[in-house]
């Protein structure tokens, strides 16, 4: 009896000792916590970390811990070193004669011309040497007059012409290419070859070889079992290719200790150029000719196809990944990435990751000391409990947070909405018609009413937070000031109140594409602020990106909303140049101003980083004034913060994961000012 | 949830519920493949997680209803009747309102840990093998005392009811001198093992059914998570494969029940076993796949009506029994004379009584479907659907309002509370008893 009551009554005993004795340790080691972790919450699924192809801005961001691009952008918004310190753009000239003997000679002549005034620095030429028939001549400068100068003086041994062909068929080429490459001894004849796509590519082909395209022509068709197009793009003296070499920084290490090399990048560009992954640098990527791994490893080369500086920012948009992964992976899925993830070189490296969860701790390489710790497919309880028990600092999406005890805040914008403005149309040709539906367009009121995270975005053409962003003010929101600007160029609302001119009422239509909430919103809000002016708009819903793009390039549309993604580049050559102005270009507008296509190709050519702010904005100075675009808002993510979150940097008003893991900037020292001067012996 | 009239349960009753679960698994997903296709070996894993949980659940469930109840009884009638209607009272609240209350006090006032909702911790934080211990430990007590609550109250009520069925030997014990404690705690005790053995082996069948729900709200990885998920996404491999590991949960619950309370009575009527299925279980299954909905809200009724009819079947032949019906018969009464005169004025109270309790029961396992598919508000009518809103907690702004001030949520798991067990009170009035 005893040992019963004993039994029945002790067991609940011991289970109730147990539980508070258990609850109680759980307790205290939940409220010990370092000072620079931060938990983050999320509903969403674990992602795969494919840092080329991530699937929302989360994953970006998460990815981007990890990985490590060649270059990186600052928190100025400039270009900075990351995994390659330096960078150096040049051009590589090559020269055929016909045969080596011509070519030592011409070598001999320019070295003699060289240095009858020594015109090495006046060239801006770093190298000049022969290999066999070819005089290749190196300059450090990509505006360098020396090329020319340099030619003349070889010209009069006549170097020989070199031709770049274009082979196109409907079935795939390379196979045939390869075999042709190993078997014909003429196929040594071609100096390069690039591939658009898997159907077409593109030879360069010094001197005269009918022999060698009539075989490569025969192969070609051989090997499709079909007829093959050869056709000639055109001519030139000699070839002049931009290069550009990326110095991998020393003691780069992935996280699983081996070196980062230039191989590693290589790679990585290849594995690229091969795929169908959806990049926004994928125009970009088109321009490489070839890319090379050289000085061991410690330099990546690449050649360029023409000359296109906005090219360079390409290297901060998609990491490195390392050699070995990428051969063990040649077409890496989400899986791959999920289940055999490749080391990364950033600043966190993966300590734990599983279903539900995933630590980055710093790899001590760089100023980042935070450490991360992701909880995902969290549900609306567990992030409550999160945030109520100050267990959680962040979580993503602010929505999930509910209302209390957070503070929103915007991660940076990836891209804006836009309207675009057809010139060619009857009342939207006049600026002043454009101008005046700019100023009677209340962006604030779009941004307070519309769903989502949304933010303020100036008129300038180009992504913000860059270097080279201007900030242009855009026409602020001035209803009375419209109209009279209206009725100024001649337009006077009629008893209907619609404006007219002696021609034209001011009626259009605006192309929307369908499927989103936010645009269908942001049209019908737009309708009734530019009905107020006294437009009368009709929405037209486009609901296949195909067909948009049609109407676009047929120009048949008045004016379309669309999402500007922003990019690191300064290229706008392809949106606003005259030349894409015609049906079929991407001038979508039609806008058609000399002065700013000279504009436009000299910032599509520039270089140089450190001068790209001053042609943008001579750029904009020209185009903003005809207000061929109005800019709207920009989207973002929202993630709530916990409101006593311990690091400071929480508190920024925009942020991400990164500028979380790094530590508050350290107030800027006095500098003593101690003015230096030369002092002379002679006074 | 309160015990229905009793009743014996079948012989093999743990080979009964393991071809039952098997053969509802197969009917929900004609075909092998869905147990093929299964993740087996992480439904293993969480299967073991709960049968933990259940042990000690019941455990405590039986040890502290047993220790109140002989308490009770000890100190008078009046006390035990008292604890067998708190009792009642207790297992008259929904789970969803234990475990959300339990959740709102416990982290939301208290802001103390449960394991499973909180986020996970950096390495280094939960390397002391002291901190381990203790986390494993709460992470699967927590659940335990949740789930044990309302069974503690259904075990002081089955307690002080089964009581009365025990022959009278207090005043022969008091005669010969036994002291009160030895006639509580050995005597007593000893009469009311085996039936107490059976009341635990029917609450081995609903047990696991409240596991589901506690552990959706505590995110407990256990069975009655991987059922969660499956009644939410309607996915019917995972309620197949469930179906069969729940069948093979309640089997060994019942026997570790059999072991440890011996000598328990069996019936061998075929039927019976039927009555002694996890039809609650099926039920919620079918209801996640049921289109339209009301199909599945009638799939409801009718598991809780197969699953006391055994019971009330049992009562009434117990009652029919008593009735003098041989000697009516042979005063001349014809079958429709002894179906006016004596039948039909009990068998109406039967009929009326199990009607009575099946709709408390109704109303209680309608705020376990609630709890796991907070939609079907949606096909109730609208006055019950606003009186139940608060137990279907979706959204994130569901889930804070209810962490911060649960007081919405209590309030209507009070009132159904009151009014199950007014409707389970009314029942226990109308049943006629046997004389």
């Amino acid at each position: 009896m005893i040992l019963t009551r004993s039994l029945i009554l002790g067991f609940p005993l011991l289970v109730a000792a147990l539980a508070w004795w258990s609850a109680d340790v759980s307790r205290r080691s939940r409220q010990q916590r370092g000072r620079d972790d931060i938990v983050v919450m999320l509903p969403q699924k674990a992602p795969a970390l494919n840092p080329f192809l991530p699937v929302n801005e989360t994953e970006r961001e998460i990815a981007d811990l990890v990985h490590e691009p060649l270059l990186r952008l600052g928190a100025d918004g400039t270009l900075r070193p990351a995994l390659a310190d330096v960078w150096r753009w040049s051009q590589e000239v090559t020269c055929w004669f016909a045969d080596a003997a011509t070519a030592r000679r011409a070598h001999e002549r320019l070295l003699a011309q060289i240095g009858e005034h020594n015109r090495w620095l006046e060239w801006r030429l770093s190298a000049a040497r022969v290999q066999e028939n070819k005089l290749r001549l190196t300059f450090t400068d990509m505006a360098a007059s020396g090329v020319r100068q340099a030619l003349q003086a070889v010209v009069e041994l006549a170097p020989q012409p070199v031709a770049f062909w274009r082979a196109e068929a409907r079935q795939p080429l390379r196979a045939a290419w390869d075999r042709f490459a190993a078997a014909s001894p003429s196929a040594s004849q071609v100096h390069a070859v690039w591939f658009d796509g898997a159907n077409a590519c593109e030879l360069i082909v010094p001197g005269h070889a009918p022999q060698l395209l009539a075989d490569l022509q025969a192969a070609f068709n051989a090997a499709t079992g079909d007829s093959c197009s050869l056709t000639p793009l055109g001519e030139a003296g000699a070839l002049v290719e931009p290069v550009l070499d990326l110095d991998i920084r020393p003691g780069c290490h992935w996280h699983d200790g081996t070196a980062v090399t230039a191989e590693d990048a290589r790679a990585t560009l290849d594995y690229l150029l091969r795929s169908d992954v959806p990049l926004p640098e994928r125009e970009a990527l088109r321009h490489i000719q070839s890319v090379e791994a050289r000085e061991e490893g410690a330099r990546l080369h690449i050649v360029f196809r023409r000359r296109y500086g906005p090219s360079l920012g390409m290297f901060a948009g998609f990491p490195v990944l390392p050699a070995a992964w990428l051969r063990a992976h040649p077409q890496a899925t989400a899986e791959d990435f999920l289940h055999h993830p490749p080391p990364g070189a950033g600043g966190h490296r993966v300590a734990a990751r599983d279903t539900r969860s995933l630590i980055l701790v710093p790899t001590g390489n760089g100023r980042e000391t935070a450490r991360f710790l992701f909880n995902f497919d969290a549900s609306p309880l567990m992030t409550q409990v999160g945030v109520r028990t100050r267990t959680v600092d962040l979580v993503w999406p602010a929505a999930a947070a509910g209302q209390s005890q957070t503070t929103p805040c915007l991660t940076p914008p990836r891209q804006r909405l836009v309207v675009l403005w057809n010139l060619r149309h009857a009342a939207l040709a006049s600026v002043e018609v454009r101008k005046a539906l700019a100023r009677a367009t209340d962006t604030a009121a779009l941004i307070r009413t519309l769903p989502g995270s949304l933010g303020p975005a100036d008129a300038s053409l180009f992504a913000p937070g860059l270097w080279f962003s201007t900030k242009a003010a855009r026409e602020p929101f001035d209803l009375k000031e419209a109209r009279r600007m209206l009725s100024g160029a001649g337009w006077t609302q009629d008893v209907e109140g619609v404006a007219r001119n002696a021609a034209h009422a001011l009626r259009f239509k605006l192309l929307v594409p369908g499927g989103d909430a936010l645009h269908r919103g942001a049209a019908e809000q737009l309708v009734a602020q530019w009905q107020q002016l006294g437009a009368r708009v009709e929405i037209e819903t486009i609901e296949d990106a195909p067909t948009l793009l049609r109407r676009l390039r047929a120009h048949q549309f008045d004016a379309v909303l669309l999402d500007q993604r922003f990019e690191i580049s300064w290229d706008q050559l392809p949106w606003w140049h005259s030349s894409q102005a015609m049906a079929g270009g991407t001038n979508f507008c039609g806008v058609a101003d000399p002065q700013i296509d000279l504009r436009l190709e000299a910032l599509a050519g520039e270089f140089d980083p450190a001068r790209v702010p001053t042609r943008v904005r001579e750029l904009e100075a020209l185009l903003l004034p005809l207000h061929p675009m109005l800019t709207l808002f920009s989207t973002h993510e929202a993630a709530a913060m916990v409101s006593n979150a311990p690091r400071p940097a929480l508190g920024r008003a925009s942020w991400t994961l990164r500028s979380l893991a790094e530590p508050a900037p350290l107030p800027t020292p006095v500098v003593p000012k101690i003015e230096f001067k030369l002092r002379t012996t002679d006074g | 949830m309160n015990s229905p009239p009793f009743t014996s349960p079948p012989a093999w009753l743990p080979g009964r519920l393991v071809l039952g679960g098997v053969a509802a698994g197969v009917l929900l997903l004609p075909g092998w493949e869905a147990l093929a296709s299964a993740r087996l070996a992480e439904l293993a894993l969480r299967s073991a997680r709960s049968l933990a949980v259940l042990t000690v659940a019941l455990l405590l469930a039986a040890s502290l209803g047993i220790a109140s109840a002989l308490m009770a009884r000890r100190a008078g009638r009046y006390a035990e009747a008292l604890v067998g209607f708190c009792g009642r009272s207790l297992a008259c609240v929904p789970v969803v309102v234990v475990a959300w209350g339990f959740v709102g006090w416990w982290i939301g006032a208290y802001g103390w840990p449960v394991e499973t909702l909180l986020p996970a911790q950096l390495p280094e934080l939960r390397s002391a093998w002291e901190t381990r211990l203790a986390r494993v430990v709460w992470e699967y007590l927590a659940p335990a005392w949740v789930l044990a609550l309302p069974f503690i109250g259904a075990v002081m009520d089955a307690m002080t009811t089964d009581a009365a069925l025990t022959a009278e030997i207090d005043f022969s014990l008091r005669a010969r001198g036994v002291p009160g404690g030895r006639r509580i705690w050995h005597h007593h005790l000893r009469q009311m093992w085996p039936l107490f053995g059976m009341r635990m082996e029917s609450l081995c069948l609903i047990a696991p059914v409240y596991l589901i729900v506690v552990e959706d709200v505590l995110h407990f990885m256990g069975w009655g998570g991987w059922m969660a998920q499956g009644i939410r996404t309607a996915d019917a491999s995972q309620l197949a494969s469930g179906f069969v590991a729940g069948g093979m949960l309640m089997a060994l619950l019942c026997a570790l029940s059999g072991c440890l309370w011996r000598g328990m009575p069996t019936s061998g009527a075929r039927w019976r076993s039927l009555s002694w299925q996890p039809w609650l279980l099926w039920a919620l299954g079918w209801l996640a796949l049921s289109r339209p909905q009301a199909a599945g809200w009638l799939f409801l009724g009718m598991a809780v009506l197969a699953s006391g009819g055994a019971a009330w079947w049992d009562a009434w032949t117990a009652v029919k029994a008593e009735l003098p019906l041989a000697a009516a018969q042979s005063l001349g009464a014809t079958e429709r004379d002894l179906w006016r005169a004596h039948l039909w004025p009990v068998q109406w109270r039967m009929w009326l009584a199990w009607f009575v309790w099946s709709c408390a029961h109704l109303l209680l396992w309608g705020t376990v479907v609630l709890a796991l598919r907070p939609e079907l508000l949606h096909s109730l009518g609208a006055p019950l659907a606003s009186w139940l809103a608060p137990l279907a907690v979706a959204t994130p702004q569901d889930a804070a309002r209810t962490l911060a001030d649960p007081t919405a949520l209590l309030r209507v798991g009070g009132s159904v509370a009151l009014v199950a067990l007014c409707l389970l009170e009314a029942a226990r009035i109308i049943r006629p008893r046997s004389y």
